[in-house]
């Protein structure tokens, strides 16, 4: 595959699939025109090193950011970050499967709620393609546009708050991030009716067979995935035993409470607890309060820990601390469950 | 503080690159110069860099019991926001960082100082406490102040 100096190269992945570029222009920003979207945190300036493939041929000098953020073994293994290699002539390149299954959506925004002071759900219609096929519980990356003070799109990653049935929707529950660049442009600038880029779906985040107990926790925005998760159970009308606790703060952090009521009604063996942390005088609060740990380390000492899964969806505080309690009582990673980017 | 290796890519610290606000405020100082001159201000009150570093990132530990909700610290009240995902350095280097954004106050003293995980990374690797007006600037004397201030054990209320 040796070119000498051409304009137009050919880029073949995973042995499968051919694309031609264009020389002069990053691998990461290649694959993108081509619709094969990389993870990334930093938009291809390589800062986050999430961009790495494996490249066989000519993929230029190792540059000092690919030094800095891969592994050795990685860099033996014929790793790079795709941001940082411009072809100037053919490449063969290995990417994970599940990346290939990305596709990009465009989609309009059909619908926007405040759940909380701080927390927003929105419906997506999608246009092209006109349906998703995912599993409950995945992730979606939306793109969002300049605003006054912005000029440059993000992209970033939001759990799917809409179950694997719907299809020609897509709903997500936002909280805003302090600062935060695409929150910031959920919350204060998209508006009903604007067409919204997404890319997806993607996560290891779902429901796994078994017939021990499930354990879910929630916390912040983290109740819209798993309300995904627990719609599709009653769809399939599922019987396992089935725990989930929602951490909040005080009551003004709460939702989905009648949503959480019609799924107890229709999943015999599935109870929701929502606990408030510091509840506040006003909020007149007759629930389990404390730590959401507590109540979660009360419930796994007369659990079957042996079988039992656990499914974590919130902050990383949250996630970090309730692996903590999970791991006191046996259960292991391979029945843990959360998102990466937690 | 040493010079940094290699040359800063300003842009990094511009507003709606890496953060919505970015890192400079209002600040129309060189970089290095904002770097020089809180590290003479450290330096007159007799602090380092780490030691602040060190400070900071124990009232965030502190604030991590909280998952969320207000923890009180002596005579403090922390409170951590936690989101999901990670920003890089502005610097450009390999590590990323947590989204944590920290609120103390001390309402013995008034003194409220808000803060990030990356701004402790800024302050302790390269001396950065943030550019005049920008959100997550922290002035060295007020770190001081409180990092000073004796620890006092609030009684139960």
């Amino acid at each position: 595959m040796s070119q000498a100096n051409p304009e137009r190269i050919t880029i073949i992945i995973n042995g499968v699939r051919q694309i031609t570029a264009d020389t002069g222009v990053s691998l990461f920003q290649t694959l993108k025109t081509n619709k094969i979207f990389l993870p990334s945190a930093c938009g291809g300036r390589g800062i986050c090193g999430f961009c790495k493939c494996r490249v066989e041929g000519d993929g230029g000098t190792l540059r000092p950011a690919e030094t800095a953020r891969l592994k050795p073994e990685e860099i033996q293994n014929g790793f790079r970050l795709a941001c940082q290699v411009i072809p100037e002539n053919g490449l063969n390149i290995t990417l994970p499967d599940n990346l290939l299954q990305f596709r990009e959506f465009e989609t309009e925004l059909t619908e926007i709620r405040e759940l909380t002071y701080d927390t927003k759900w929105l419906k997506f219609h999608l246009i092209h393609p006109g349906e998703i096929h995912f599993k409950s519980g995945q992730y979606i990356q939306i793109q969002s546009k300049p605003y006054p003070g912005v000029e440059a799109a993000v992209s970033r990653s939001y759990s799917i708050a809409s179950p694997s049935y719907q299809v020609v929707d897509i709903e997500l529950i936002v909280r805003r991030v302090p600062d935060g660049i695409c929150t910031t442009w959920i919350h204060d600038h998209l508006t009903v009716g604007e067409r919204v880029t997404l890319f997806g779906p993607m996560g290891d985040f779902y429901l796994r067979e078994g017939n021990g107990e499930i354990l879910m926790v929630a916390g912040g925005s983290g109740l819209g995935p798993i309300a995904a998760v627990l719609k599709d159970m009653a769809k399939q009308g599922n019987l396992r035993k089935t725990t989930c606790f929602f951490g909040a703060v005080s009551r003004r952090d709460l939702y989905y409470l009648e949503e959480m009521n019609d799924l107890q009604n229709a999943l015999p063996n599935f109870r929701f607890v929502a606990v408030l942390s510091e509840p506040e005088s006003c909020d007149q609060w007759e629930g389990s309060t404390g730590l959401v740990t507590i109540p979660l380390q009360d419930h796994l000492r007369t659990a079957d820990a042996s079988t039992l899964q656990a499914y974590l969806c919130g902050s990383p505080g949250m996630i970090h601390a309730c692996l903590r309690g999970l791991r006191q009582f046996g259960i292991g990673t391979d029945r843990i469950f959360f998102d990466p980017f937690a | 503080m040493p010079a940094e290796k290699n040359p800063l890519n300003v842009n990094n610290f511009k507003p709606g690159n890496l953060t919505r606000d970015g890192f400079l405020g209002r600040d129309a100082r060189p970089i290095f110069e904002i770097v020089r001159q809180d590290a003479d201000a450290l330096a007159r009150c007799g602090v380092t860099p780490e030691e602040v570093a060190d400070f900071l990132q124990s009232l965030i530990e502190e604030g991590k019991k909280g998952l969320e909700g207000p923890v009180i610290h002596g005579s403090r009240v922390i409170q951590i926001h936690w989101a999901r995902g990670m920003l890089p350095c502005p610097y450009g280097e390999p590590r990323l960082h947590s989204k944590i954004s920290a609120v103390v106050t001390d309402p013995s003293t008034g003194l409220t100082l808000r803060f990030s995980q990356l701004g402790v990374h800024l302050i302790r690797e390269h001396g950065f406490f943030g550019g005049t007006g920008s959100p997550y600037r922290l002035e060295p004397e007020e770190i001081v102040a409180l990092m000073r201030q004796p620890f006092i054990h609030r009684k139960e209320e």
